[in-house]
């Protein structure tokens, strides 16, 4: 195990070339290059002199750690990491941005509310720099929930831009470091899967070598520094003054104190003068089209087939939170319908009917609220195009093909003999863990129930295997099992990987030892974050984001002193051991954990194919 | 937006579908053309449905291609090249599919009342043509993977071969060699570009016993 997993580290530590195309950090100023979203982001960052980058690995944004970390091979100036989880990474970009560098961070949408806690607690405090880029996931294609991460950057009131194009991606990423520094604020990029997994041509900028460069400073100060504390005994102190001065409530003589920003005004004024801000058509139609992100390529595709570009009027956002106050004013007063075209909630179209309150003879607004669009999915040009061409009074130029696709949809849901879910890969370590579980909890007493977690082992949930009869996110397979065991069911089972017991699931076990619930915690402990690419984490062969050597953390010696009831370390490759194991740990009442060991199968693949390449052995597969 | 490149690609995950999606691309870009493409990874759920969707030509701003649009079909697996060609296909779309099956567990289709047999690649090409996609090219891609390239992870090139040769890419060939060469994993560049010329072979020797 020592030796195989000595040889496979070798092969975590290699970027993925999947999803990032090539060294981001050489091309010189002017070069055009194919770039991925994940490439751009990384342009776009190194660009801007980023100093520190953190992330914890999610759709569709997670390459963009494999880029940087390449390129800070070069740049030896930067910290790159893979972090524990999303509130980790936060928190590491935050503390970059403290301490005067550049700092991003990057999560997928169901990251977002990890961060929240010390987003909310320091987006007022005048931290500068730092930007958070987060890719939200409409249609739920690779997360588990179809949410809109722009309803909670509005809890902590932080500025979200929307990019369209790659090229605006990386222009958007470089810009939103300026933008940070000229509101005080955390800033939010927001891509979307479909745009996250998308190929382009994108011009390259310069790189703010200088920038980059900067040396860090620290300032100390309880007034104007960054201490977030709470009003204690006197309502014009603290997190609350804070509060007060962003939304212009401040006293006076406590703004001589303070730093001049963060202050709505000007996150409102640099919304209004944001370059990515753009206007297309007649100023004079009577339809306008209010958009941002990468729905715009959708709407800009819809009125080139329907050839209306020239009788409907565009006004693509470049910040969507908040929408520029002036400029959809203006368009609300010019136009006699706004139809509001966005991806997933109606962030925009809030703003914008409650702006239109303020408009007099304001344009009547459509979007999702008044049935035009879903909430929903994905939106498309097959979607827009018959919106827009009804709100013309024109037929849908799409209205045939729409009605044969929908007698398809209808054939393939009543008559094509599909099955969903996938399966663990051959030779996965998952497989006889998950499925033996499966088979001790079925023969013994009682109900038998499992309770999943994220990660390769979702795939358990579904046939034949059929373990996990809960899953909600990351880590709360335990907390779920330790509530169902409370009320009174038996010993539930929960499973989760190694990567997820140290992004949330280790808390989640002091929780079960300290309230002595009665669960087995089954960890699949397969070296890596298999499902989002391999990427290392704390437990997975000693190896930083950047290639360095650092400590590695035994899942066994970090629990042993969790006094759990009982532990074990198992071969996850076998089954008699397992279903043996299995039983003595359903037999101990209280916290049992089993750990199933055995490297990803796909990276022991890819290392032999390595090894017989070395060799000259023709037949290593493409 | 008549005459633009509308390539779906698709198969199940490991398959290589995205190498596909990225060899072509590049060629675009390097042919000077303009391209956008976007793929659909089943990250953990091996066995699952990958799609890309690769786009090229004037008065293409999305990536996504509506459904009944594509112009050609790629399918690394002949089922799911049914399932993407019913979404993406029209009568006039040439669809190039692997005649080779994965079979996969899973949880059945719930909503399933009249199921069609899909056991063979003549079920495929039947199915098919019953909604009216009749330019149905199934391809042994799999065993001439086997034969040329040594592997069975050589397929996709087979098919992208036989994609070339539909004429419905648009690429020179040595614009596709070029890329093949430089984008294979580790040395594999050259016995996947003789797959991608077997692919091309297999295509033309099977239009001829079609006529079509």
């Amino acid at each position: 195990m020592a030796k195989k997993a000595a040889d496979a580290a070798t092969e975590l530590a290699e970027p993925s070339r999947k999803f990032t195309d090539q060294d981001v950090h050489l091309g010189g100023a002017g070069e055009v290059c194919l770039f991925t979203c994940n490439d751009s982001i990384a342009r776009g960052a190194i660009e801007a002199g980023v100093r520190i980058a953190a992330c914890y690995p999610g759709a569709p944004v997670s390459y963009v750690i494999d880029a940087l970390a390449t390129a800070a091979q070069t740049y030896t100036d930067m910290h790159v990491e893979w972090s524990a989880n999303e509130k980790c990474a936060y928190e590491t970009a935050l503390g970059g941005a403290m301490s005067g560098l550049r700092s991003l961070c990057l999560m997928k949408n169901v990251g977002v509310p990890w961060i929240l806690d010390p987003l909310a607690s320091s987006s007022m405090i005048g931290v500068a720099g730092l930007v958070i880029v987060a890719g939200d996931d409409p249609g739920a294609e690779t997360t588990q929930a179809e949410e809109d991460f722009r309803n909670l950057a509005r809890f902590a009131e932080v500025p979200v831009i929307e990019p369209s194009t790659l090229q605006e991606v990386k222009d958007a990423v470089r810009f939103a470091f300026e933008l940070s520094e000229r509101v005080a604020m955390p800033v939010f990029v927001r891509v979307t899967v479909r745009q996250g997994y998308s190929r382009a041509a994108v011009s390259l900028g310069d790189i703010d070598h200088a920038r980059r460069g900067r040396a860090a400073w620290f300032g100390k100060s309880v007034i104007n520094g960054w201490t977030g504390y709470p009003a204690i005994g006197w309502p014009e102190t603290g997190t609350s003054l804070l509060h007060k001065r962003f939304h212009g409530e401040a006293p006076d003589a406590y703004l001589a104190l303070l730093r001049p920003e963060p202050t709505e005004r000007t996150v409102l004024a640099a919304a209004d003068d944001n370059p990515f801000n753009a206007t297309s058509g007649p100023t004079d139609a009577a339809l306008c089209i209010i958009t941002a992100g990468f729905v715009a390529l959708e709407v800009a595709e819809s009125l080139a087939l329907l050839e209306a570009a020239g009788e409907v009027a565009v006004v693509k956002l470049g910040i969507t939170l908040p929408v520029p106050p002036r400029l959809v004013a203006d368009t609300l007063a010019r136009h006699r319908e706004v139809l509001v075209v966005e991806e997933t909630e109606p962030v925009i179209e809030e703003q914008v009917r409650a702006l239109a309150s303020e408009v007099p003879g304001a344009a009547r607004i459509l979007g999702k609220k008044t049935g035009q669009l879903p909430y929903s999915g994905e939106i498309g040009s097959d979607i827009l195009i018959p919106a827009i061409a009804d709100l013309l009074g024109r037929p849908s130029p799409l209205a045939a093909d729409a009605a044969a696709h929908a007698e398809t949809l209808d054939f393939v849901r009543h008559r094509l003999p599909f099955r969903v879910g996938g399966q663990f890969c051959a030779g996965c370590p998952e497989t006889a863990p998950t499925r033996v579980l499966r088979e001790v909890l079925d023969a013994l007493p009682g109900l038998g129930i499992a309770c999943g977690d994220s990660g390769c082992g979702f795939v358990a949930q579904y046939a034949p295997i059929g373990l996990a009869n809960t899953f909600v996110c990351m880590g709360a397979g335990l907390g779920v099992a330790m509530g169902i065991s409370h009320a009174g069911l038996g010993k539930v089972a929960a499973v989760m990987g190694d990567s997820t017991f140290f992004h949330s699931g280790i808390i989640e076990l002091i929780n079960a030892v300290y309230n002595r619930a009665n669960v087995l915690l089954l960890i699949l402990d397969n070296k890596s974050s298999a499902e989002t690419g391999h990427q290392p984490h704390p437990g997975a062969f000693g190896q930083t984001a950047t290639r360095k050597v650092t400590k590695e953390l035994s899942l066994e010696q970090v629990i042993r002193p969790l006094q759990v009831d009982y532990l074990k370390v198992v071969d996850a490759y076998d089954p008699d051991g397992l279903r043996r194991t299995y039983h003595e740990a359903m037999a101990v009442k209280g916290v049992s954990v089993v750990i199933a060991t055995g490297i990803c199968a796909l990276i022991v693949d890819r290392h032999r194919k390595d090894l017989k390449q070395q060799h000259g052995i023709v037949g290593a597969g493409a | 937006m008549t005459g633009n490149v509308n390539a779906v690609v698709v198969g199940q995950s490991g398959q290589g579908a995205i190498l596909v999606s990225k060899v072509l691309a590049t060629a675009y870009h390097r042919s000077g053309l303009a391209v956008v493409a976007t793929e659909y990874p089943a990250i953990t759920h091996r066995y699952a449905i990958t799609y890309a969707h690769v786009r090229s030509g004037r008065g293409v701003f999305s990536p996504r291609i509506r459904p009944r649009e594509a112009s050609i079909v790629v399918g690394l697996e002949a089922f799911e090249c049914l399932r993407a060609s019913l979404l993406f296909a029209n009568p006039d779309t040439v669809v190039v599919s692997n005649d080779s099956f994965i079979r996969t567990d899973g949880e059945p289709n719930h909503l399933l009342t009249e199921p069609i047999a899909v056991e063979t690649i003549g079920d495929i090409v039947a199915a098919l043509a019953g909604r009216g996609i009749t330019r149905v090219v199934p391809l042994g891609a799999t065993r001439l993977a086997f034969e040329v390239v040594g592997s069975r992870a050589g397929t996709n090139m087979v098919l992208l071969g036989a994609a070339f040769a539909s004429g419905r890419l648009k690429l020179e060939q040595a614009a596709l060699e070029e890329v093949i060469i430089d984008l294979a994993p580790r040395d594999t560049g050259e016995r996947n570009r003789q797959g991608f010329l077997a692919g091309i072979a297999a295509y033309r020797a099977a239009i001829r016993e079609e006529r079509w």
